[in-house]
């Protein structure tokens, strides 16, 4: 139902822009005023209530962002599935973590970057999302278990390599954790029991792998303690059972109990022991297998099922960028920011409202309008505000202005001429949109090139400045043309003083421009003469540019005499 | 009031020898600078921010603000001797004092000890209930595919302009163009090589967009050449080019305040990130409004008062004033 309210409502703003463009070529003024507040009504509508249209991005709301850089198993850059394929279970990850605004997106290839905005304890979700959660099920026995348990590193990689592992794989393993035939486990020290940590290598590959699994839950052992329970697909189960028969077996040939490993991402989760006393386990365990690794608490055991449950990821992720903003420092940002903004655009106001007065005051008015535009568009689309964000939004009011400026300054030049208003406003807007479009264009062409090829943060700054650039030429020309040839139908608008023209600048323009033409007609008549040095060059280009009255002792002394005449 | 007079009249293109003096000087301070501080290599003359190195950085705040001994003992006791610790009076832009510390990249388990260890011996400040505790972790690779990334934009963007001023003015316009672009360019990274300033990501966009800006009201200012050219022809090319500027000035300086105010707000009132961004771009659009006058306009004057008719009309008017 919203769905097609929005399309609605963007099908209607297409329209209305389409209107007001036309309107503008048929100066039909009064039918741009309306299109514009129709828009303007179309952003109200995105922005409020603006606490929850607008989306913030972590920098100023708080959170998590983390870049992954992405390696195969055999450290090769992963294909653009599996990497698909990574996104999908990242996803599902952090859906799980209940984060509602989160972005996972692809960056390069083989990159992926994370933000979660918002997230309150971002080191549970770092243990979660970046998990390859890679299971792994291991017979406790000499032969899957060349090495183990041993104190350190170092010395499980000691003894593989006196048994005759290669040097190359030794290498791999202590890198990697895995190589060819081997794999590097960790059982973490458990400061409960007291018991410290040891190393493993086990024979690749284990007895079961994640594959068997079809979904874990978080759940309490028979000692009342937290653990996660594992079902098994239909042929895990059937894998689960010949395992666990067999260790029956041997255990009862042994007389000594035997062990399998749960191994999760290199990491001994837990270590089960098969009671061989036990007749009833004579035939193996159909049902399931539990995680229960000690001192679990009872979070550990609902993140450990989440990351069972979306699966192992195809690839291993290395982080290559984390960045974690407390909620009081991204407040605190965006309040400053929002700050800066308002004064700048306050000061802007002022001075745009000194200088060119009336004109001004129509400028202003139409900022305002591209405020609330940019705005709008940003909650509609929507776009993630962040600071540079900010910063570029703040950095167009500037553009903004900038196009008015620009037009302004040839209206005034046009009155200077002895233009009357009315035409002014004409001319003003017909040669200042060509030099507006060049340089927009120009800037458009930066921000795209900046858009396509650096990284996050410069991303999001160019993205705001092209919004910002398009709106701008909505507001800056077709909106204040409109006003303006609204507003000529009024007498008071003839008046060059609104604009900030002074009578006497009118004047001394056009006694100026007089001179010109009697300078290029002395200039033609040398010409004629074929002596083709230019009489008065210096003289006439002072006199065109100088809008005040000239200095200087010869020259002061003609625009005088030619004032006189005029008089 | 007389000066605002004068620099309507002022003829520009007769003094250029001292403008590009004047680029040459504090360009020329900056090179020196980034190769005296670079140790003989430029790359190395900047104040490189994480991003572009590898590390974790952590921002905190506690309780009860620690001595700098107290936190560097309790750091080196979790196994980071190395770190660099700083005590800053603001955490990122709240008025908090905290510390800062760098360490080398640590991973999850070991950001866990360490916050950890922090709260444990300190404990971390939680005023409305967050943490005022913020992470930064940067791996080897990032940095440089960030460095590569932005210079592959500045290029590919030069290149782009180059061929757009060329379509729609000519070559001679586009050299003008592109070395007001490098000269801005050069002018951010030298001042911020004396100053010592932290170069971010921010600082990146903020130089890429300082191309942008600069190259808009450089845009400006041709155009009104452009126009005034056919008007003007039988004046000496660097009159004209005067008369052009001096037609465009008050916009340019009026854009310039226009847009420097805003910056001006964020560099005064914006948090730590901005003003970071604010600085860039007040250094950027101060050479830019600067380069457009004094460095792209010359150079096109020079360019094209090489062409024979403008040569003629340069001699003609020289010996006219004698």
């Amino acid at each position: 139902m919203t769905g097609t309210l929005n399309i609605a409502i963007w099908i209607a703003t297409a329209l209305t822009i389409a209107l007001a463009l036309w309107a503008t070529l048929r100066r039909k003024n009064w039918v741009v005023m309306l299109c514009m507040v129709v828009l303007v009504g179309i952003s109200l509508y995105f922005i409020i209530p603006p606490s929850t249209k607008t989306h913030l991005g972590l920098d100023l709301q708080g959170g998590l962002e983390i870049v992954y850089q992405a390696k195969t198993a055999d450290g090769k850059v992963p294909s653009s599935t599996q990497l698909d394929q990574t996104i999908s279970i990242l996803d599902r990850r952090v859906n799980g973590l209940g984060v509602t605004e989160s972005a996972i997106q692809k960056q390069g290839t083989d990159q992926v970057s994370v933000s979660l905005p918002g997230v309150k304890d971002p080191q549970q979700a770092l243990k979660i999302i970046g998990k390859t959660a890679q299971l792994e099920f291991f017979k406790d026995d000499p032969q899957s278990r060349p090495v183990g348990p041993v104190a350190s590193k170092d010395a499980a990689l000691k003894e593989l390599q006196s048994q005759g592992a290669s040097k190359a794989e030794i290498q791999q393993l202590s890198t990697d954790g895995a190589s060819a035939h081997y794999s590097l486990v960790q059982s973490p020290a458990d400061p409960v029991s007291g018991q410290p940590e040891q190393w493993y290598v086990y024979k690749l590959p284990p007895a079961m792998t994640g594959a068997a699994v079809s979904g874990a839950r978080a759940g309490f052992g028979s000692d009342g303690k937290p653990n996660v329970l594992i079902d098994f697909t239909s042929q895990g189960s059937k894998q689960f059972q010949a395992v666990t028969r067999e260790l029956y077996r041997s255990g009862l040939l042994k007389n000594q109990p035997q062990t399998f490993a749960i191994v999760l991402d290199n990491v001994m989760e837990s270590d089960p022991m098969i009671d061989y006393t036990k007749p009833d386990l004579r035939d193996g365990i159909s049902g399931g297998a539990e995680i229960s690794g000690g001192n679990m608490t009872l979070q550990e055991s609902k993140d450990l099922a989440l990351v069972l449950n979306t699966g192992a990821l195809p690839v291993k992720l290395v982080p290559a960028f984390q960045q974690q903003v407390s909620a009081t420092l991204g407040k605190d940002s965006l309040h400053q920011g929002l700050i800066a903004g308002l004064i700048g655009l306050g000061l802007v106001l002022i001075y745009m409202l000194i200088y060119y007065r009336f004109l001004g005051l129509v400028a202003d008015l139409a900022l305002i309008v591209y405020g609330i535009l940019l705005w709008g568009l940003f909650s509609a689309i929507p776009v993630t505000l962040t600071l540079p964000g900010i910063a570029g939004m703040i950095l167009t009011i500037g553009v903004a202005a900038d196009a008015n400026v620009v037009i302004f300054e040839r209206i005034k030049e046009e009155v200077r001429h002895g233009k009357t208003v009315r035409s002014a406003v004409n001319s003003g807007y017909a040669r200042g949109f060509k030099t507006i479009l060049d340089a927009n264009i120009l800037t458009m062409l930066t921000a795209a090139v900046i858009f396509e090829f650096a990284t996050a943060s410069p991303k999001g700054f160019a993205f705001t400045l092209i919004l910002g650039v398009l709106v701008s030429m909505l507001t800056a020309v077709l909106f204040t043309r409109a006003m303006l040839g609204v507003l000529a139908g009024f007498a008071f608008f003839g008046r060059p003083a609104f604009m900030g023209v002074h009578a006497g600048q009118i004047e001394a323009t056009a006694a100026a421009e007089d001179r010109m033409g009697a300078s290029r007609r002395r200039r033609a008549a040398a010409r004629a003469q074929g002596d083709g040095a230019p009489v008065a060059v210096a003289d006439s280009t002072t006199a065109t540019a100088a809008p005040a009255p000239p200095s200087g002792g010869r020259r002061t002394s003609t625009s005088r005499k030619k004032k006189k005449k005029r008089r | 009031m007389n000066f605002f007079r004068r620099i309507y009249s002022f003829d520009y293109m007769g003094h250029k020898r001292y403008w590009f003096t004047l680029s040459a000087i504090i360009i020329g301070a900056g090179l020196i600078s980034l190769f005296v501080k670079g140790g003989g290599n430029p790359v190395k003359g900047l104040n490189y921010g994480l991003e572009f190195k590898e590390g974790t950085r952590i921002t905190v705040a506690f309780q009860k603000q620690p001595t700098l001994g107290d936190v560097r003992q309790t750091v080196s006791a979790a196994g980071y001797p190395d770190a660099q610790i700083q005590e800053t009076p603001n955490v990122s832009g709240t008025n908090v004092k905290g510390f800062q510390i760098q360490t080398t990249t640590l991973s999850t388990t070991e950001q866990e000890k360490f916050k950890q260890a922090l709260n444990d011996a300190f404990i971390i400040a939680k005023p409305s209930g967050t943490e005022m505790y913020n992470l930064q972790t940067v791996g080897a690779t990032f940095g440089r595919q960030v460095v590569s990334s932005s210079i592959k934009a500045v290029a590919i963007a030069l290149l782009l302009i180059l061929l757009y001023v060329t379509f729609r003015f000519q070559w001679k316009f586009a050299v003008g163009a592109i070395a007001a672009e490098v000269h801005d360019l050069l002018v951010v990274v030298g001042i911020y090589s004396l100053t010592g300033r932290e170069v971010t990501t921010a600082t990146i966009a903020a130089v890429l967009t300082i191309l942008g800006y600069s190259l808009y009201d450089t845009v400006i200012v041709f155009d009104r050449i452009r126009e005034n050219q056919p008007k003007l022809s039988r004046m000496p090319y660097g009159d004209m080019v005067n008369v052009s500027l001096w037609e465009t000035l008050t916009r340019s300086i009026n854009t310039t305040v226009i847009v420097v105010l805003p910056v001006l707000c964020l560099e005064l009132f914006g948090g730590a990130t901005l003003k970071d961004f604010a600085f860039a771009l007040l250094v950027g659009i101060i050479s830019g409004a600067y380069s457009s006058i004094f460095v792209a306009s010359p150079i096109v004057t020079v360019l094209k008062e090489r062409e024979p008719q403008n040569r003629k009309l340069k001699l003609a008017a020289r010996s006219d004033q004698r």
